[in-house]
């Protein structure tokens, strides 16, 4: 075989090699992060909602829901605002569309504007949660995983089980789980996970 | 022959004159003085009404209540159509759906019911503030307008019960919601809008259409912020003050005080005068 054939063949080679090695890394990205977008719920309890003798509204939380692309988190687009007391919602105002293609997946992300939320924060994020979910499914998008700060996840996992998202329902062999929506819950990027289900 | 006519004596004339001219420079004073001091008064009690009536009209919107409860009562609204419109998305499209759709749209109803109590006991709680500010500063100062003097009495004011309105010609402080096409297309032919300047209409029950049609969300007359910059409590003038509609949140009081005039002049004059107080509360704040 003359050397230029070697050659030519030893590049073809590599090149082949550089092919793999890069779809086998963007397949395990696409593994690890199924999604193409995330929505970002951040509450904050307001501190001078309803002050007067014999409120019943106070405290009164926002949450304030942003999406963007995986691709460009700078370019966040604004979603809407949800007021909570107590986790009933009180009050929305729509600011934009979800303009997010069908099909694409979603990661939505929990955050706080202080290192300290309070109870009413995680009862707020819970029902977001299930209202973004759900505005998702009509949008023909997939939530591929609700991340959670760390110090907020059992709470909020026990708020989205008082909202009736339930563990794993019984199911065998015969009578295999069925639920309409799944929720894979995770600690910051790799802490524990749960998944809820909402039959 | 000289004939001395008798004259008179021009001693003494003068004693007159001035004794004259004197009595009525003095009683001519003494009307001055009692006009002055009806006059005087008058502005006394002016001031003094002013101040019982921002007084009462601070307390209405104090720490901007009743703007938050406008400003929510909206998006509460469009909480509710929201989880509306998406569960009827689900019952036709997404059936699976249909129990997590239901939760979240009873929740919003929910929310709303509770909303309107929770208006109706601060319309109520505003209202008994405001009388109470309005009397404790009564109260307090009354005293010291009585005068007692020998030309010019006046009595201590009395006050009767207060009245509690809007401003005339004020719209709520609530910029138009914008998100929902269908909405806004529904809130302009209603006639819900200000179209001037795109504010909710005051003193309105901007009901949604179809099955949420028996939800309340009564908005209510508060001036709007402008250019960001609330409007304090101020005093106003006497005849743009109106009555509120019953159930409605209030934005302005007015007051009457009445107080016996009298003047000892001869014959005794007097009679009852009666002062005017009005103010608005503060304007309504954006929506945190």
């Amino acid at each position: 075989m003359s050397r230029v054939s070697s050659l030519f063949i030893i590049s073809i080679l590599f090149v082949l090699t550089n092919i793999v090695f890069v779809n086998s890394s963007f397949a395990e990205d696409r593994i690890t992060r199924p999604f193409d977008w995330v929505v970002e719920i951040e509450t904050k309890e307001l501190a001078k909602q309803f002050e007067y003798t014999g409120s019943h509204l106070k405290p009164i939380v926002k949450t304030h829901i942003v999406f963007y692309a995986t691709v460009d988190e700078a370019d966040k687009k604004s979603y809407e605002d949800i007021w909570y007391h107590n986790g009933k919602p009180c009050g929305l105002e729509r600011l934009g569309n979800l303009t997010i293609r069908p099909g694409d997946g979603i990661a939505i992300k929990i955050k706080h504007k202080t290192d300290s939320p309070t109870e009413g924060e995680y009862k707020a994020a819970a029902n977001a949660i299930l209202r973004i979910i759900l505005d998702a499914n009509l949008n023909h998008n997939s939530v591929a995983i609700v991340t959670l700060p760390d110090g907020s996840y059992s709470p909020i996992i026990s708020e989205l089980r008082n909202q009736n998202a339930v563990d794993a329902p019984p199911h065998d062999a015969d009578h295999p789980l069925e639920s309409v929506v799944n929720i894979f819950l995770q600690s910051g990027t790799d802490g524990p996970t749960q998944t809820l289900y909402f039959l | 022959m000289i004939v001395k006519h008798a004259l008179r004596s021009p001693r003494g004339n003068m004693l007159v004159l001035v004794s004259v001219f004197m009595s009525t420079i003095v009683l001519a004073l003494m009307l001055a003085g009692s006009f002055s001091a009806i006059f005087f008064q008058h502005n006394r009690l002016q001031t003094f009404a002013d101040e019982i009536a921002l007084s009462g009209a601070r307390k209405l919107n104090e720490r901007d209540r009743l703007g938050q409860m406008n400003n929510m009562i909206a998006r509460c609204r469009q909480l509710v159509y929201s989880s509306r419109d998406t569960y009827e998305e689900v019952n036709t499209h997404y059936p699976h759906l249909n129990n997590l759709a239901s939760q979240l749209l009873d929740e919003a109803r929910d929310g709303a019911h509770d909303l309107e109590i929770e208006r109706q006991y601060l319309k109520n709680l505003a209202i008994t503030e405001a009388n109470n500010a309005m009397q404790t500063k009564f109260n307090s100062e009354k005293n010291r307008y009585a005068i007692n003097l020998p030309w010019f009495k006046a009595s201590v004011p009395s006050m009767p019960t207060p009245k509690i309105g809007q401003v005339k010609d004020i719209e709520s402080n609530i910029t138009m919601l914008t998100g929902f096409d269908d909405l806004e297309s529904y809130d302009l032919s209603m006639g819900y809008i200000f179209t001037a300047s795109k504010l909710y209409k005051k003193n309105i029950n901007a009901k949604l259409p179809g099955s949420d049609n028996d939800l309340n969300f009564k908005i209510t007359s508060l001036a709007a912020p402008v250019e960001k910059i609330v409007s304090p409590g101020r005093v106003i003038l006497a005849n743009v003050y109106v009555a509120a509609p019953e159930d409605n949140l209030r934005s302005a009081v007015q007051i009457e005080l009445r107080a016996n005039i009298a003047t000892g002049l001869g014959a005794a004059g007097g009679g009852q005068s009666k002062i005017l107080g009005t103010a608005a509360a503060c304007g309504g704040d954006i929506q945190q």
